[in-house]
C-alpha cells in the first residue's frame, strides 16, 4: 500500500515521515521516531503500556494511526524528566518502589501526569479507578498507588 | 539480622531511574541493521493433521524473503527430547516446528521471514495449509478415556507421567479411621502474562561462525547449552544476552519453538532475525500453567487431629513437554504435609497431555499446595464444627520438634509457623472479625474468614532435585572483581525480571566486601561475562545468588586484608576491615582510618604485584560456587475476610493479611514489593483469570479482552506484618521468597470465600470465583433450601 | 496484531466525508478508533478506506434543545462524563459515560462510535434505549432520525447503512425528581459488562411509582428496553424489584454464550435490574 507524507510532532520535535496508512503511532514512535519507552503489551487498548499524551490528553498509541497525528503534538515519557530532573510522580514511584520490571511505567506515568493535574487531591478509591487502565504484572498497584498520592501531596506542597 | 551494614537496609532501586524515563533496553528495542521480522503462522485447529502447505503465494509478495515449514526446519534444528531417567514419566520428543500433526490451536506451522511484521502478516494470510482435522482431547477426563484420540502419538496413551507413594501404615490407618474427611480442589488453567510478551533477536556472524543470541531469559547458560546443542553448535559459538526483561514469572525459562526457528534462520540467511510475539500469540501459545484437580482425603480423631492424609492429583499439562510432565504436580504432592504433624500420607499424581498449550512453571508451580492443605484443614474443622484456627493449632509442628523431617523426607528448620499464624490472627484482631461475622450471618450477609498458612520451598539445591525425581541442579556461581581503579563489578549466573537484582545483590556484595552498594555493578545476563549458573526460578535468587555473591565478596575481601595488612605493616587480618571502600583497623576496640583506601589495594594488586605478600596472585578477582542446602523455607500466614453479595456473587476482600518470616531481607522494600506482588498474582488468579477452551479446543481467552487481569481497583490494600527470622545454615541467613505470596493468597482468598458460603451449605471447590460461578453455587443452594 | 493495508481521507467536515463516503466502495468512518482500531489490528475489520472524523468540529458538543440534550456524534465519553450540562441536566448519562473503559478511551472515543459499533454491553446503547435517544443519520442523499430501540438490530449491527453518518443523538431530559440508577456486573473495571441495568424511577407524593423505565445491557444481542408499565402504583421496595426483574428476564430472549448460559445470564441481569431500580429509587424525589 502506498506511503502517505505525515510529519509527527513529538516531545517538541518534528519528524517528517513518510508511511503507510495502517502503520499504528505506537510502531512509528518507536521505529521511526527512536522513542522505544513507548512500550507495547496488547495493540488491543486494554493494557496502556503505550499510553502516550495528544494534545495533553492520554491516549493509546497502538490505536491511532501515526497519519492521524498531523497537527497534533505528542508527548511521550521521554519528555517527563525536565532537565533530567524526575518529575514528582517519577520520583515518588522511586521512593515507594512502584515499579519492578518497568515494562508497565512508563504508560502509567503518562495517564497519571494527567489525571493528577485534574484530579490535585485524590482519594484512594479515585487513585485505583484512575489506575485501572494500566495493566502491572508485577507490584500488586499497592505502592503505585502510594506513588500518585505522595506525587500529588508533592504538586500540592509546591503549588 | 543485626550487625550488617548493606544487607538489610531499605534501599532505593539503583535500576529505577532507566525504567522511569523510557531507557529501558527491552528486547525489543534493540536495533538491529538488516533485520528481517518472523512471524509464525498458526494452526487454527486444536488437533489436526498437515497433509499440505502450499506458501507459493505468500511468497511472491514484496518484501517476503522467505517462508519455512517443519520439514525446513527439521533440517536446521534439532528435537527437543525430554527423557530424564524418572520412573512414571514417559519420554516425549518435541520437532523444531511440526511437521505432520498440530496439536493445539495456536501451534506453529510455519515461519515467514520478512522486511516487517505487517508484510509477514499479510503473507501469512495467503499460506494455504490442508488440514485433516482430528478430534481434540480437551480435558483431563476425555484424555484418559480408553477411545480417546492420542495427542502424542509415539505414546501408548495420554498419561505423560504418574507417580505415587504411601507410607506402610496408611491404608491401615485409613481402614480403621472413624472419620474420614474428603474434600476436591480444582484450579483455572491460567497463563503467566508478563505484559512483555516473548521475543528474540538473532545475529549470527557468518565470519566468526558466531551466533549472538537476544532474548529475554531467566536462565541464560542453561537456555544457551540447550540452543547450542539443537543448532549443533559448541557452546563457545553462542553467546546469549538477555537485555531488561518485561516480567516473565516463568514463562521466560524454556527455550521454545520460536525461539530455536529464529536462531536457526539466522543462521540459514546470514541476516539478524527478530521476532515480537503479539499478544494473542502470547496467551494462546506461550505456556499455560495450573490446571490441575485435588482430592484430599484426611483420617481424622475427634479433636480433628491428622492420622493419616492422601492427595491424588490430576494435572491437565497440554500438548507439549517442554518441561518433564511431572516437574510441577510432583512438587505439590511432595510439600503438601506442610508444617503439619502428618506420619502416615500417600500420593497419587496423574499427568495427561492434551491438546491444549504445553504447560510449565508459573511464579508458585506447586501454587496449589497449600490450598489444598488448609481447605482440608477447614473443611476438618467444619466436620467438627471446630474453630479452623484451633484445627491448625492442634496439627502444627512447635517450635521445640525443629528441625522436622517431613513424611516426604523434607527438612523443616528455621521456620516460625505456630508465630506467623498466632501473628497474622492477632493483626486482624480474629475474635473480633469472628464476631463480625456471627453478626452478619444472623442478617445474611456472607461474611466470611480465610486462613492459609504457607510453608513455601525455596532455592531448590541440588540434593533436592536428585531425591526428588527432577532433573536440575541448584548451585550457583559467582564472580566478583575489584577492577584497578577501586571499581567493583560483580556477576552472577542469575537473570533479572522486576526483581532488583541490581541492588539487592550489590548489597550482598558490599556487604561482602565493606563498600558502598552504590559502586558495585552487577553484570547478569550476558552468558560471555557472568559465570555459569542456573538462572533464576523457584524463589532462588537471594539464598543462591546473593549468598554466592556474598560468599565470593567476602573471600575477596580477605585478599583485600592480606595486601592491606602487609602494607602496613601488621601480621593478623582479624583486626582490619574494609568500610565504605577506605581500610580501617581496630584499636582498642574502636574502628579508625588507615592511610589504604581500596583503589590502593587495588593499584597494588594490579599494578605493582611485586609489593603483594608471598603466594598471593596479583589481581582482585574471586571466583567462588556455591551450593545451597536442599531447600529453604519461607514461611507465612495470610488472612482473608472478605463479603460475598449473594445477589450479584461479587467478592468485596475487606482486609488482606500477610505475617512472614522471609529469612535476613536483603532489602526490605524490594522483599514487601515481591510479597504484595505475588498476593496480587494470586488473587487475580483466583478472582478473574481463567484460559478458557471450548469442547473443540479452541481458546477463547486470546486478548487482554478476554484474558481478565486484576487491576488496582480488584486488588485491596494489602497489609504486611514483617516477622523475619534468619535461616542459619545459608549466609546472611537469607531463605528466599516470592512466591510463597500467590501460594498464599489462593488458599486465603478461596478459604474466605468457601467460609462465607458456609451458611448456605455449599462449597467453593473451583477457581476461578467469578461473580457468574458463585451465582451459580448460591442459586443452587437456594433452589435446594427453597419451600 | 497489525491491520492489513486500508486508504486513508482525513475528513474536513461531516460534507467532506460524506461525499468521500458516497464515491467509495469499502469505507469505513473513524471516530475515536477504540473499537475499530482494535477489530483492524485483529484482521476482524478490513475496510479499503478510512474516512477520519476527528477534524469534524461540528460533529462535536453538546446543544440544548427542547427534546432535550443533543449531543454531537464526536462528543468523547470524557466530554459526557464531565460537561457541567450534561451532569446536571442527565446525570445518569454522565454516570453512564464515566463507567466506559478507562481515562484514555474516555478521551477518544466519541458517542457516535459507540452508537454505531452497538456493542450489546456497551454503556451509551443502553442508555440511548432506556431513554428513548433519538439518533440523526446523515448520508450525501439525505437525513433521517430513528429512535434507539429502532436503530439497535443486533451485535455490532444498527439499521445505519454503510454509507450514513450518526451526526448527533438527542436525549430527552429526565422529568424532574426523577431517580435513576445504573448497575454494571464487569469481570475487572472498565471491562465491558457481563450484565448491566439503567432504571429510571418517579414516584408521587405518597411515595408510589408513577413513572418507571428499564432497560438491560449486555444479556441480549442488544440493548433491551423493558416493559415497566406494571410498576406503576407499586411502593418501591427489593420484593417489588425482585419479582419485576425475575418476570423481566423472564419473558427475554436470552441466549447461552461462552463461559455463560443463558441461566446465568436472566440471573445476572435480575440482579442488576434489582441493583439499578435500588439506586433509582434512593435517588426519587417524591413530587410536591
Ligand atoms: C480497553 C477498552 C475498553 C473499553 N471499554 C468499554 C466499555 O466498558 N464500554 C463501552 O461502551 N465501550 C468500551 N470501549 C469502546 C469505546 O467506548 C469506544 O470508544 C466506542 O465503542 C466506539 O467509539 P469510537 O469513537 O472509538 O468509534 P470507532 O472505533 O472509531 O468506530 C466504531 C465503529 O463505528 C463506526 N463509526 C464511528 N463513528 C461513526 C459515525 N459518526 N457514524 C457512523 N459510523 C461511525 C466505525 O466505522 C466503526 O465501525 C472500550 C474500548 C477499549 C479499547
Ligand atoms: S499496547 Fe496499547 S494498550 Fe496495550
Ligand atoms: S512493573 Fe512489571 S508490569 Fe508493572
Amino acid at each position: 500500500m502506498k506511503r502517505v507524507p505525515v510529519t509527527l510532532d513529538v516531545n517538541g520535535e518534528s519528524h517528517a515521515l513518510s508511511l503507510e496508512p495502517r502503520r499504528l503511532l505506537s510502531d512509528a514512535l518507536r521505529e521511526e521516531c527512536g522513542l522505544t519507552g513507548v512500550h507495547v503489551g496488547c495493540e488491543n487498548g486494554v493494557c496502556g503500556a503505550c499510553t502516550v499524551l495528544i494534545d495533553g490528553a492520554p491516549a493509546r498509541a497502538c490505536l491511532i494511526f501515526a497519519v492521524q497525528m498531523q497537527g497534533h503534538a505528542i508527548a511521550t515519557i521521554e519528555s517527563v524528566a525536565r532537565g533530567g530532573a524526575l518529575s514528582p510522580l517519577q520520583q515518588a514511584l522511586h521512593e515507594e518502589h512502584g515499579l519492578q520490571c518497568g515494562f508497565c511505567t512508563p504508560g502509567l506515568v503518562m495517564t497519571m501526569e494527567a489525571w493528577l493535574k485534574d484530579n490535585p487531591d485524590p482519594d484512594e478509591t479515585a487513585i485505583r479507578a484512575a489506575l485501572s487502565g494500566h495493566l502491572c504484572r508485577c507490584t500488586g498497584y499497592q505502592s503505585i498507588v502510594a506513588a500518585v498520592k505522595r506525587a500529588a501531596r508533592i504538586a500540592r506542597e509546591r503549588a | 539480622m543485626s550487625g550488617f551494614s548493606s544487607i538489610g537496609k531499605r534501599l532505593l532501586r539503583f535500576e529505577d531511574r532507566r525504567f522511569l524515563t523510557g531507557q529501558g533496553a527491552y528486547l525489543d528495542d534493540i536495533v538491529a541493521p538488516r533485520c528481517l521480522h518472523a512471524h509464525f503462522l498458526r494452526s487454527p485447529h486444536a488437533h489436526a493433521r498437515i497433509r499440505a502447505i502450499d506458501a507459493r503465494e505468500a511468497a511472491w509478495l514484496p518484501g517476503v524473503r522467505g517462508v519455512y515449514r517443519g520439514a525446513d526446519l527439521a533440517a536446521m534444528a534439532k528435537p527437543l527430547r525430554m527423557a530424564p531417567p524418572i520412573e512414571g514419566l514417559k519420554p516425549t520428543e518435541i520437532a523444531p516446528l511440526p511437521v505432520d500433526k498440530v496439536r493445539f490451536q495456536g501451534d506453529p506451522v510455519a515461519v515467514i521471514l520478512a522486511d516487517d511484521r505487517y508484510i509477514a502478516e499479510d503473507a501469512a494470510e495467503l499460506i494455504a495449509v490442508d488440514y485433516e482435522p482430528l478430534p481434540a482431547v480437551t480435558s483431563f477426563a476425555e484424555a484418559l478415556s480408553p477411545s480417546a484420540p492420542k495427542v502424542d502419538e509415539t505414546l501408548d496413551d495420554n498419561l505423560v507421567a504418574h507417580q505415587s507413594f504411601a507410607t506402610p501404615g496408611c491404608a491401615r490407618v485409613f481402614a480403621e479411621a472413624r472419620r474420614i474427611v474428603t474434600r476436591r480442589f480444582v484450579q483455572n488453567r491460567v497463563t503467566h502474562a508478563p505484559i512483555e510478551t516473548r521475543g528474540c533477536l538473532a545475529i549470527w556472524d557468518e565470519g566468526r561462525q558466531h551466533l549472538t543470541f537476544h532474548v529475554g531469559n531467566q536462565a541464560p547458560h542453561p537456555y544457551r547449552t540447550q540452543l547450542a546443542a539443537r543448532l549443533g553448535l559448541s557452546e563457545s559459538q553462542v553467546t546469549v544476552i538477555a537485555p531488561d526483561i518485561g516480567g516473565a514469572f516463568g514463562q521466560k525459562i524454556a527455550l521454545y519453538r520460536e525461539e530455536l526457528a529464529c536462531a536457526a534462520l539466522a543462521r540459514a540467511t546470514r541476516r539478524p532475525v527478530r521476532w515480537r510475539e503479539d499478544r494473542m500469540e502470547n496467551l494462546a501459545a506461550a505456556s499455560h500453567a495450573r490446571e490441575d484437580a485435588c482430592v484430599t482425603r484426611a483420617a481424622i480423631d475427634a479433636q480433628g487431629r491428622i492420622l493419616a492424609l492422601d492427595v491424588a492429583i490430576e494435572e491437565d499439562f497440554g500438548a507439549y513437554c517442554f518441561f518433564p510432565g511431572n516437574y510441577l504436580a510432583r512438587v505439590v504432592a511432595l510439600m503438601t504435609p506442610g508444617p503439619y504433624r502428618i506420619r502416615d500420607y500417600a500420593y497419587d499424581v496423574r499427568v495427561a497431555l492434551t491438546n491444549k498449550c504445553g504447560a510449565g512453571p508459573m511464579r508458585a508451580p506447586m501454587s496449589m499446595t497449600s490450598w489444598i492443605m488448609e481447605g482440608t484443614l477447614d473443611a476438618i474443622a467444619a466436620e467438627l464444627d471446630a474453630d479452623p484456627a484451633d484445627i491448625r493449632r492442634l496439627n502444627m509442628i512447635e517450635a521445640r520438634e525443629l528441625p522436622y523431617v517431613t513424611v516426604t523426607d523434607q527438612r523443616l528448620e528455621d521456620i516460625t509457623p505456630r508465630e506467623t499464624l498466632e501473628g497474622a490472627l492477632a493483626h486482624l484482631d480474629y475474635a473480633a472479625a469472628r464476631a463480625r461475622q456471627r453478626a452478619d450471618r444472623a442478617r445474611g450477609i456472607l461474611r466470611g474468614l480465610g486462613i492459609c498458612v504457607v510453608v513455601e520451598s525455596t532455592t531448590y539445591g541440588s540434593a533436592f532435585y536428585k531425591s526428588a525425581g527432577i532433573p536440575g541442579s541448584g548451585h550457583e556461581t559467582a564472580v566478583v572483581k575489584v577492577e584497578p581503579s577501586g571499581a567493583v563489578n560483580a556477576a552472577v549466573g542469575l537473570m533479572a525480571s522486576g526483581q532488583g537484582y541490581e541492588t539487592a545483590l550489590a548489597q550482598a556484595v558490599a556487604e561482602g566486601l565493606g563498600v558502598d552498594p552504590a559502586t558495585v555493578r552487577l553484570q547478569i545476563g550476558n552468558t560471555d561475562v557472568a559465570p555459569y549458573g542456573m538462572g533464576s526460578r523457584g524463589a532462588r535468587g537471594a539464598t543462591a545468588g546473593g549468598g554466592v555473591l556474598y560468599l565470593a565478596s567476602q573471600a575477596l575481601g580477605e585478599k583485600i586484608r592480606t595486601i592491606a595488612a602487609r602494607e602496613l605493616g601488621l601480621n593478623d587480618i582479624g583486626e582490619l576491615r574494609l568500610a565504605a571502600g577506605r581500610i580501617e583497623r581496630r584499636l582498642a576496640g574502636a574502628w579508625e582510618a588507615t592511610r589504604l583506601s581500596l583503589t590502593d589495594v587495588a593499584r597494588i594488586a594490579y599494578l605493582d604485584p611485586l609489593r603483594l605478600p608471598p603466594g598471593l596472585e596479583p589481581g582482585l578477582e574471586v571466583h567462588k560456587a556455591y551450593e545451597p542446602p536442599a531447600m529453604t523455607f519461607s514461611n507465612a500466614t495470610h488472612v482473608c475476610e472478605v463479603v460475598v453479595d449473594a445477589r450479584s456473587g461479587r467478592i468485596a476482600i475487606e482486609r488482606y493479611i500477610v505475617a512472614e518470616d522471609c529469612g535476613t531481607p536483603l532489602n526490605p522494600m524490594l522483599v514487601e514489593g515481591q510479597q504484595i506482588g505475588a498476593v496480587a498474582m494470586g488473587l487475580s488468579g483466583c478472582l478473574s483469570e481463567h484460559v478458557v477452551y471450548d469442547r473443540d479446543g479452541q481458546n477463547l481467552s486470546t486478548t487482554f479482552a478476554d484474558y481478565h487481569l486484576a487491576t488496582a481497583v480488584e486488588i485491596p490494600h494489602i497489609e504486611i506484618v514483617p516477622m523475619h527470622t534468619p535461616n542459619r545454615s545459608t549466609p546472611a541467613g537469607v531463605k528466599g521468597m516470592s512466591e510463597g505470596g500467590v501460594m498464599g493468597a489462593i488458599g486465603a482468598l478461596a478459604n474466605a470465600v468457601d467460609d462465607a458460603l458456609r451458611p448456605l451449605g455449599i462449597r467453593a471447590e473451583a477457581l476461578p470465583l467469578t461473580p457468574i460461578a458463585l451465582r451459580r453455587l448460591i442459586r443452587t443452594a437456594t433452589r435446594r433450601s427453597a419451600p | 496484531m497489525k491491520p492489513a493495508p486500508f486508504a486513508y481521507h482525513r475528513a474536513a467536515d461531516a460534507t467532506d466525508a460524506l461525499a468521500v463516503m458516497a464515491g467509495a466502495s469499502d469505507a469505513a468512518f473513524l471516530s475515536g478508533g477504540q473499537s475499530l482500531a482494535p477489530m483492524l489490528n485483529l484482521r476482524m475489520a478490513r475496510p479499503a478506506l478510512l474516512i477520519d472524523l476527528n477534524d469534524c468540529a461540528e460533529l462535536s458538543g453538546v446543544t440544548l434543545g427542547d427534546g432535550g440534550l443533543r449531543i454531537g456524534a464526536l462528543t468523547r465519553h470524557h466530554h459526557l462524563a464531565t460537561d457541567a450540562t450534561v451532569r446536571s441536566r442527565h446525570p445518569l448519562l454522565a454516570e453512564a459515560a464515566a463507567t466506559i473503559g478507562s481515562d484514555a478511551i474516555r478521551r477518544r472515543g466519541t458517542l457516535g462510535g459507540s452508537l454505531a459499533h452497538a456493542d450489546p454491553a456497551a454503556q451509551l446503547p443502553l442508555i440511548a434505549t432506556l431513554c428513548g435517544a433519538v439518533i440523526a443519520l446523515q448520508s450525501a442523499r439525505g437525513a433521517r432520525m430513528i429512535e434507539a430501540d429502532d436503530f439497535f438490530v443486533s451485535a455490532l449491527e444498527t439499521a445505519r447503512e454503510p454509507n450514513e453518518l450518526v451526526v448527533a443523538a438527542t436525549f430527552p431530559d429526565l422529568a424532574p425528581a426523577t431517580g435513576w440508577g445504573l448497575a454494571q456486573l464487569c469481570k475487572v473495571a472498565g471491562d465491558f459488562a457481563v450484565a448491566s441495568a439503567a432504571a429510571t424511577l418517579a414516584l408521587d407524593g405518597a411515595g408510589a411509582i408513577v413513572d418507571a423505565r428499564l432497560a438491560v445491557g449486555a444479556v441480549c444481542d442488544r440493548p433491551m428496553a423493558l416493559d415497566a408499565a406494571g410498576l406503576r402504583g407499586a411502593r418501591p421496595g427489593p420484593d417489588v424489584f425482585e419479582d419485576f426483574a425475575m418476570a423481566a428476564v423472564g419473558a427475554l430472549d436470552i441466549a447461552d454464550a461462552p463461559g455463560i448460559d443463558a441461566d446465568d445470564r436472566r440471573d445476572l441481569a435480575a440482579a442488576m435490574i434489582v441493583e439499578a431500580m435500588t439506586r433509582a429509587a434512593a435517588r426519587a424525589g417524591r413530587a410536591a
